[in-house]
């Protein structure tokens, strides 16, 4: 690709955007390699990156924010909910970093 | 000569005894206590002094979120239960005393702010009230309640924007401060809004919006209420981060730029107001006289919440996972760490009033 030139100011535009998204991808693999495995790669589909698109934002080990995501509702089609529909979910495991095996799935109501 | 060095050693003797049961009389009564909350119904006491645990309260209600000691250190007033309740919690007798359920019939509220007046007979909570009908939930706006602690009456004081998540009161008390997507002042007699603090929401577009998260609240040791802030500068398109610092007993705020973004949850100023610490997946000490960032160090895994010694020289951080550690505040070094015996979550990490029993 590298012989065909942008010939007007829309081809040029398109190249700019393609040159800026290469070097914006260049970037999160230097996130990447620097920052710890957070919480968006495991068993949780929807904590994929942080508000900034990286992952060093995000919270790690997992089972350490698992609770902070449940007290206040933080990803409530990730993790239960305490404040509205579970509040007993955490009744039977004080520390879900210690303990996170005893916390049970929740299946909708009637199912 | 003998009989004189032995009378001499034993009068050094009795006095060095003296001086260390002073000291330990001292030591005793003078006690540096903390509280958090943890899963499932406990509040932990932490004694700074010794680095350790000294008591674990049971509460009726779960998960304790905001924690708000009275000025006497004899009582703690917390919110369980999923933000429902207000609990009482006495600290002389290490027990719940009474359970505030506040929701009128019909209602359901969730409580996202507490403050209490120095003489502590009267709570003002920021709630969120939804009206529980046959057909469908109605959602009320939100709003600030003053709550009579003996007789548990509330009466409304302001409806506030939604967004509303910390709640203090000035020193003259004639002013709550609600921090939510601005910082809002209400004028306690008048019952209104009288005054905005902007952050979301800048007046001049040359400013960047300033987004904070005001859910850990610690000013005990410093008067000073500091929350990390995000934002991108309109002009240069540059992420921005820094400290909005809220001075609890004017209301004053002021904001410290400290440059590229690092994820921050919460921060705690020192006794002299002259550094910050702020935590997330690292700790990081900030000079705020020179409003630059003076030592990171990398956490081994994500914490919420830090608070500080009364002398300033140790930080304790704790939240999310179940320990607190304790850090050296000039090396960043850790002291120590204190297990758990719950993960804390979302609570509130408070220093208690010296007058507070052990």
């Amino acid at each position: 690709m590298n012989h065909v030139r942008a010939l007007n100011k829309k081809a040029q535009l398109l190249k700019e955007r393609a040159e800026q998204s290469k070097a914006a991808q260049d970037e999160d693999v230097v996130a990447l390699q620097g920052s710890p495995l957070g919480c968006s790669l495991i068993f949780d589909p929807g904590w994929e990156t942080d508000s900034s698109g990286n992952v060093t934002g995000l919270c790690q080990p997992v089972e350490a924010d698992l609770y902070g995501c449940y007290d206040d509702c933080w990803w409530p089609a990730q993790v239960p909910d305490q404040l509205t529909n579970h509040l007993n979910w955490s009744d039977s495991c004080a520390s879900a970093e210690r303990d996170w095996r005893k916390l049970d799935l929740i299946y909708p109501e009637g199912t | 000569m003998a009989v004189m060095h032995k009378r001499l050693f034993l009068f050094f003797l009795c006095v060095l005894a003296s001086l260390g049961s002073r000291a330990n009389r001292a030591f005793a009564q003078d006690p540096e206590l903390y509280v958090l909350g943890v899963h499932p119904h406990g509040i932990v006491v932490f004694d700074g002094t010794r680095n350790e645990i000294v008591n674990v309260i049971q509460t009726r209600g779960r998960a304790p979120k905001e924690l708000v000691p009275s000025d006497d250190g004899k009582f703690l007033y917390i919110t369980s239960e999923g933000r429902a309740d207000l609990e009482v919690v006495n600290l002389q007798t290490h027990t719940v005393d009474r359970v505030l359920h506040l929701a009128p019939p019909g209602y359901r509220l969730t409580i996202f702010g507490v403050a209490l007046n120095h003489k502590g007979d009267r709570i003002y909570v920021h709630v969120k009230p939804v009206r529980e009908l046959i057909d469908r939930y109605q959602v009320d706006p939100p709003q600030v309640w003053s709550v009579d602690v003996a007789t548990g009456k509330t009466s409304k004081i302001a409806e506030v924007p939604q967004g509303v998540v910390a709640l203090v009161l000035t020193a003259d008390e004639h002013q709550l401060i609600a921090w939510g997507r601005d910082i809002y002042y209400i004028d306690i007699s008048q019952g209104r809004i009288t005054g905005t603090f902007p952050l979301m929401n800048p007046a001049n577009p040359k400013e960047g919006a300033l987004n904070t998260l005001a859910l850990f609240i610690q000013f005990e040791r410093s008067g000073i209420f500091s929350i990390p802030y995000y934002t991108k500068d309109p002009i240069t398109n540059k992420d921005l981060m820094g400290l909005v610092d809220l001075d609890v007993n004017s209301g004053k705020v002021e904001t410290v730029e400290l440059g590229d973004p690092i994820p921050l949850y919460s921060a705690v100023v020192s006794p002299d107001r002259k550094r910050a610490y702020a935590v997330m997946n690292q700790l990081v000490a900030v000079d705020l006289e020179h409003k630059r960032i003076l030592k990171t160090v990398d956490l081994e895994r994500t914490r919420y919440v830090a608070n500080i010694s009364r002398d300033g020289k140790r930080v304790f951080v704790s939240g999310a996972a179940p320990y607190i550690h304790v850090y050296d505040a000039d090396t960043l070094k850790l002291i120590k760490t204190v297990d758990l015996p719950g993960d804390p979550g979302v609570t509130g990490f408070r220093a208690l009033p010296p007058s507070a029993a052990r």
